[in-house]
């Protein structure tokens, strides 16, 4: 009888295997790409719509007035408690803030976490480095393709522009998105499609095993009956009620069997 | 060969294999007063498929014994 590694069960099971992982792997890498990357999208357009809709609430003539030392001030902290309500209706939300240009760069104005403990900038502290989506969140809503850096972690953002009462561009509002809330959604879609790729492995593995199974399992019947009669034992009975090709096998050899006994029955023989 | 052994014969191998013409000859020489099995004729088929019933239970199960026995003798 052949062994485990070179029964067919075996080479059906890995057969089967591997061709469902090649092909779950090749739906995995295009379906995960193609996910994540429309899920970026989304998240980006979230960040947009946001910035757009609080730019919208913001008074730019109130926000243009805000010079430096002005935190304690109620204008301010209106606009600082507007800002932190913003924020703390999306609980992913890390920071809302507003910038203005000053001079060659940009300064930060309100801080969304300024009532709420959070606060890390001031008016008027300077942002390092402003990216070219923020620079052109003056003529319009805006959105960092890349994670970027602020003083208080990394984040994706979007951006709009604040005008005041005559339409012109004051600043912008930035809303933040902390990087592990957008990378969780990220993969929370490739680790979904990743479980079911692995549970559908599982599930075609083990149903390839218990299909090769019964099927080598009468193969195994035949070849011990086969075995038996070649040894000279006619006392064999084949059992198999199949309806496919081994079941046809299992008629032909049944009928082998028959005629054997017909012509070796001693018994008859000498009826 | 008569229409009605071809007919037989038919039967039978599907049941009893190559041998089936040997079993058949026996029991027809036996049990039907010497007659050859190339010449036997309807009216031969119900006593035939008794015995051919019995015999082939030796070699077959019991259920398919029958069952070839029937179609024998239907054909009488």
């Amino acid at each position: 009888m052949a062994d485990m590694l070179h029964s067919i069960m075996t080479k059906l099971t890995a057969g089967f295997v591997i061709l469902v992982i090649l092909i779950t792997g090749l739906t995995f890498l295009f379906t995960v790409g193609a996910s994540t990357e429309k899920i970026q999208e989304s998240t980006q357009q979230e960040l947009v719509a946001l910035a757009s809709l609080t730019a919208a609430d913001l008074n730019g003539d109130e926000i243009a007035k805000l010079k430096p030392g002005m935190e304690a001030e109620i204008l301010y902290l209106m606009n600082a408690e507007q800002l932190a309500h913003m924020s703390q209706a999306d609980h992913e939300i890390v920071k809302i803030f507003t910038a203005r240009k000053q001079g060659d760069g940009m300064e930060y104005v309100i801080d969304s976490g300024y009532n709420i403990g959070k606060r890390d900038v001031k008016i008027g502290n300077p942002v390092s480095n402003p990216t070219p989506a923020m620079l052109s969140a003056f003529s319009g809503s805006s959105v960092e393709k890349e994670f970027v850096k602020r003083p208080w972690g990394t984040v994706l953002a979007g951006y709009a522009p604040i005008k005041n009462a005559r339409g012109e561009v004051i600043g912008i509002v930035g809303v933040d998105m902390d990087a592990a809330v957008v990378k969780t959604r990220m993969d929370f879609v490739g680790q979904t499609i990743y479980l079911i790729l692995i549970l559908g492995i599982l599930s075609a593995g083990l149903i390839i095993f218990v299909f090769s199974r019964t099927m080598i399992r009468d193969i195994h019947m035949l070849i011990e009956s086969a075995n038996k009669i070649s040894r000279g034992d006619t006392n064999v009975s084949i059992t198999i009620r199949r309806n496919d090709e081994i079941g046809e096998l299992a008629s032909s050899f049944k009928r082998m069997i028959t005629s054997l006994k017909i012509l070796m029955h001693q018994d008859y023989q000498h009826e | 060969m008569s229409k009605t052994s071809d007919a037989v014969l038919e039967i039978a191998v599907e049941y009893l294999g190559p041998a089936a013409i040997t079993l058949l000859e026996r029991q027809t020489k036996f049990h039907l007063n010497g007659l050859n099995f190339p010449d036997i004729g309807p009216e031969h088929c119900t006593e035939l498929a008794k015995w051919v019933g019995l015999a082939s239970a030796m070699f077959i199960e019991q259920d398919l014994a029958q069952e070839l026995a029937d179609k024998i003798g239907r054909l009488g």
